[in-house]
């Protein structure tokens, strides 16, 4: 190993995490401190756990050569896809969904990692256009058909966020490398297409209630409409410098629901205010720009569009949990990235950014 | 792969980065823009929401469906009434000094013993929850709950409110069918996945717990703004509307419609009322139709189902368990009882099912015979002569019977009489019922170790309806009904409905034949048998020698059969002589089984009068009373004047009088 290497690692991108995940420990500590006598209730232990463990993975992923990877990138999809469809004979069933697989010591969620398999795959895919300016309709057709099997296979869990967000990671990076406006067009009138049909034939009830609820929170009793309202005072009530740490009422109260999950960020904002969450957006906001300037400065096609895949999964999870917060999007159990309480969430986030370390890194460790 | 060697490729590289950039700008001035509106130009109203949020949710119990009899008349209600209760800041460990206060000042409203109250009012807040309010007592009087409101200006913490309590308008009568309601248990809770918060009432016995699920309705709720201390303020609408809330009206349960007609079943209860020199009647009575549906169903003494919602103390708890005569145990199909003589008419039916005799054959019955080395006595010491079946039932002769069983033995017997439903469940569905027993050599061999072989002597023992044989009041209304028509076997039932509060069916029983004993897939008895039993049990009713001759009623034509069933053993010569010496424990139960009219019965009524010695004096005129209401409600036209259906044309009466 020579130092002169070992140099590249991106110390931005560093930093921007380490902030991160120590905001996110103090906000949780907020979040769950009075549900235990001691303060130290048992979810900020396990939290503290889960982020070193993210930081051990997140430091090994980044000494691994990801070009090794490749040669596996099909192995790792497959594998993933077989276990996805394997949850629907023995995964576990939770609240109607059956999403977990079972190992005894902790529980897998193969839809978590499929998403970051199909990033693997895709930048496979990509990686050989990018030189042109911009993909053609046979282009998208084997991308088209590894995005829709894992997503086949979430809908029917059913687990329509994260089938969803596989779309969305799809588009996102067809986008990046560019695509024909025709094309674009076409795109568009699929989805108008799309829309309807998803919600007479692909939509729960309960996930049909929760558009509902967003679009008119009124009408609603005691579902999204309440925890939409009850999240917007408590960001709002934060006003400019927050309530103060663990002095928020909405969550200290409990009036805000799942504030230590999908909610985190509303108590970040009631406790430190617009100065507070201006500021943790802006951490996040460095932190894509490190993954694009990584993704920018690499000559490796495949290194670059797998920042690319990273950087928009995390992106989509940060903006759909954040606009939900702020109520411009409709609820929907999606976490924050390095603050939503949750091992799962964690880990992958921590092992997706390795990726992108290894990328900077270009370490050939084997 | 060549890729950064061309110039080309990486411009075009740069280029995406700068739309990638410039598309997180745009997205995250989106969230930049939206958290200045909220938290900067919007923050104050947030900040005024946010110190006023303090909504809590009240249930609004949604009433309990009615219960109904056949007619839709009410047998189990709701009734508004007050509770009293606490706000939960009362509760809070500083507030101490106030709480005592004001438990002082309430006790002294309700007339009772502060510290009970105290103690009650926390156990009841510690199973409600720290944002409910803590439970003082439901059903508080109404003036009560005036004086209470009246002082909320002192006591602001004293809640009084408007609550739908459970209903008996008929109090005791069959308490045990309807069961109670009270509040639910810690494993109620927890066990059943019904959605059952603290301070719910739940059914806890009979139909109120079995069919709990359909009679309880689904809870509204209403929203409430509290202050600090936790005292409702006047509804700031602004905030309430804003958070989109508005009140969840309360869905009333279902509609349980039972087979029981409320005439008949308060005449039933009524005639346990009948003072007699035994004192207050106790023991179970059950009234069928003849597709079996239950149209009275009494068990004595009984308990007010009342008293379980206000809150019933341990002492009432107590007493209700210890009590000698157990008023919560059903004595009608739960309890199981020697028969005694109700039981000889299913031997004579089997007897002549099995050829032994025939309607015409003549036995001598003497006052006593010998067998097995010991006398058999007769309850009459000089005998009753040469007697067919129809006479040997008219003066229920034992030595008749003995000689019957003596001739049969006891497999033979049970055969038959086991599917007429003795020994057995009855099928009945929502009630507890016990399945008694019926012996036969099999059973003894694998059931009485001490010792598993049959004696020739029990034959005898068992053709009298004593022994090992023990069954319940509902079986043997059970296995009349099959004799009253002729050979049909009916599973009684009791819930006829249930209906949806907008009518629609949810439920529905239907009358369940379990078999015709007349066929050839079943026993292929003949009809003419059932008419020599039938013929028998009008004689014990009508007949010069009858048993319940004095019981009966001269308005219309009734059959049955009088029982006397031991408590303890006594030598045959004291069984009627000095059973009212005895101490009530030791006293036998009485019996009596009929039906009416005879000529084409429409009720079976059976009756066991606990230690009232005599199935005749004890159980025999309930039976009769219950009907005779009967007859009165659906042939009027017998009871007008001058009028004495009994005595004439039938023909029965041709026939054997």
């Amino acid at each position: 190993m020579e130092w002169k290497e070992a140099k590249k690692f991106d110390f931005n991108l560093g930093f921007v995490i380490m902030a991160l995940t120590i905001i996110g420990l103090l906000n949780l500590y907020s979040a769950t401190h009075a549900q235990s006598t001691t303060g130290l209730s048992k979810m900020f232990l396990s939290q503290a756990t889960w982020m070193g463990i993210g930081w051990l993975i997140f430091i090994s992923v980044s000494l691994i050569n990801y070009s090794f990877i490749k040669h596996f990138v099909w192995f790792i999809y497959v594998t993933n896809l077989i276990l996805l469809g394997s949850v629907k004979y023995f995964g576990k069933s939770f609240l109607g969904a059956q999403r977990w697989l079972d190992f005894g010591f902790f529980r897998f969620q193969p839809s978590e990692t499929m998403k970051i398999s199909l990033v693997l795959v895709l930048s496979l895919i990509f990686a050989r256009h990018l030189k042109k300016q911009a993909l053609d309709l046979q282009d998208l057709i084997l991308p088209a058909i590894v995005t829709i099997i894992p997503f086949a296979l979430t809908v029917t869990q059913p687990d329509l966020g994260t089938a969803l967000i596989m779309i969305i990671i799809l588009g996102s990076m067809v986008l990046y490398i560019g695509l024909r406006l025709k094309l674009i067009l076409i795109a568009l009138a699929l989805m108008c297409l799309a829309a309807p049909l998803t919600w007479s034939f692909g939509m729960k009830d309960y996930q049909k209630q929760r558009v509902l609820n967003f679009l008119n929170p009124g009408k609603d009793l005691r579902g999204g409409g309440y925890n939409s309202r009850q999240s917007k005072i408590a960001v709002g009530s934060g006003n400019l410098f927050g309530r103060g740490y663990m002095q928020g009422t909405q969550s200290q109260l409990e009036f805000l629901p799942e504030r230590h999950t999908d909610f985190i960020f509303s108590v970040l904002s009631e406790e430190h205010g617009f100065i507070g969450s201006t500021l943790t957006i802006i951490l996040f906001f460095l932190l894509f720009i490190s993954i694009l300037r990584v993704a920018q400065s690499t000559e490796d096609p495949y290194g670059s569009l797998v920042c690319v895949g990273v950087g928009t999964i995390l992106f989509w999870h940060f903006f759909i949990n954040v606009g939900m917060v702020i109520g411009i999007l409709p609820v929907v159990g999606v976490p924050l990235p390095l603050l939503s309480y949750g091992g799962s969430s964690m880990v992958t986030t921590m092992g997706s950014l390795g990726l992108v370390s290894s990328v900077s890194l270009k370490r050939f460790f084997f | 792969m060549n890729f950064g060697s061309s110039e080309a490729t990486k411009e075009l590289n740069q280029n995406r980065a700068r739309y990638a950039f410039s598309f997180l700008i745009f997205f995250f001035l989106i969230i930049f823009l939206r958290l200045w509106y909220l938290q900067i130009l919007q923050g104050k109203k947030f900040r005024t929401f946010s110190q006023k949020n303090s909504i809590k949710e009240r249930t609004i119990y949604a009433p309990r469906g009615p219960i109904l009899d056949r007619n839709g008349k009410v047998l189990v209600g709701n009734i508004p009434g007050y509770r009293l209760a606490l706000e939960p800041s009362t509760f809070r460990r500083k507030n101490k000094e106030r709480y005592k206060e004001v438990i002082d000042y309430i006790s002294t409203i309700l007339d009772e013993d502060p510290e009970g109250v105290s103690a009650r009012t926390k156990r009841n807040f510690s199973k409600t929850g720290a944002f409910n309010p803590g439970l003082v007592k439901n059903q508080i009087s109404n003036k009560q709950a005036l004086t209470l409101k009246q002082s909320r200006i002192d006591f602001p913490e004293i809640i009084v409110e408007e609550v739908i309590f459970r209903d008996y308008p008929l109090s005791e009568s069959a308490a045990q069918i309807f069961g109670y309601v009270s509040h639910a248990t810690k494993n109620q809770m927890k066990n059943n996945r019904s959605f059952l918060v603290p301070g719910d009432q739940v059914g806890q016995a009979g139909i109120e717990n079995k069919l709990d699920r359909m009679i309880r309705g689904k809870d509204g709720i209403s929203y409430v703004q509290v202050d600090a201390r936790g005292r409702v303020q006047k509804a700031e609408n602004s905030l309430i509307s804003y958070m989109g809330l508005s009140k969840v009206d309360p869905k009333i349960g279902n509609t349980v419609v039972l087979t029981l007609d409320k005439d008949i079943q308060t005449a039933a209860y009524e005639a346990f009322k009948r003072d007699d020199k035994y004192g207050l009647r106790k023991g179970g009575l059950v009234a069928l139709n003849m597709q079996g549906e239950v149209l009275a169903w009494t068990s004595m003494p009984s308990f007010d189902p009342t008293l379980f919602q206000t809150g019933i103390s341990s002492e009432m708890w107590k007493s209700l368990n210890t009590h000698s005569f157990k008023p919560l145990t059903d004595k009608v199909a739960q309890g199981t009882y020697m028969p005694g003589s109700v039981f000889k008419p299913l031997v004579g039916l089997a007897s002549l099912h099995h050829g032994e005799i025939t309607k015409d054959t003549r036995v001598e019955a003497p006052g006593y015979i010998f067998f097995g080395g010991r006398r058999w006595h007769d309850h009459r010491a000089s005998g009753h002569g040469f007697v067919n079946v129809e006479e040997a039932l008219e003066v229920s002769s034992n030595v008749f019977f003995y000689k019957l069983g003596m001739q049969l033995g006891v497999d033979k017997l049970t055969d038959v009489i086991s599917r007429l439903g003795l020994g057995n469940k009855t099928g009945i569905k929502y009630v507890e019922e016990s399945k008694g027993l019926l012996p036969n050599t099999k059973w003894k061999k694998e059931n009485v170790k001490k010792e598993p072989r049959w004696q020739r002597g029990e034959d005898l023992n068992y053709a009298i309806g004593q022994g090992y044989t023990n069954i319940s009041v509902l079986q043997l209304a059970k296995s009349y009904l099959s004799i009253a028509s002729k050979g049909k076997v009916y599973s009684p039932y009791l819930i006829k409905e249930v209906l949806s509060p907008k009518g629609k069916t949810i439920l529905e029983s239907k009358p369940n034949l379990e078999e015709d004993l007349t066929t050839e897939e079943s026993l292929s008895i003949d009809p003419k048998h059932f008419d020599t039993i039938i013929r028998g049990l009008i004689r014990v009713a009508h007949g010069k020698k009858g048993t319940a001759r004095y019981r009966s009623s001269k308005r219309f034509l009734m059959a049955g059969k009088t029982g006397t069933a031991q408590v303890k053993r006594f030598s045959a010569n004291d069984i009627y002589k000095k059973c009212e010496e005895l101490p009530i424990k030791d006293r036998h139960h009485g019996l009596f089984v009929g039906f009416a009219p005879a000529e084409k019965p429409e009720i079976v009524v059976a009756a066991l009068a606990l230690h009232a010695c005599h199935g005749s004096s004890g159980a025999a005129p309930m039976v009769t009373d219950v009907l005779r209401a009967y007859m009165k409600k659906h042939h009027p036209e017998l009871f007008l004047k001058d009028k004495k259906v009994a005595k004439n044309s039938t023909k029965y009466k041709k026939e054997t009088f």
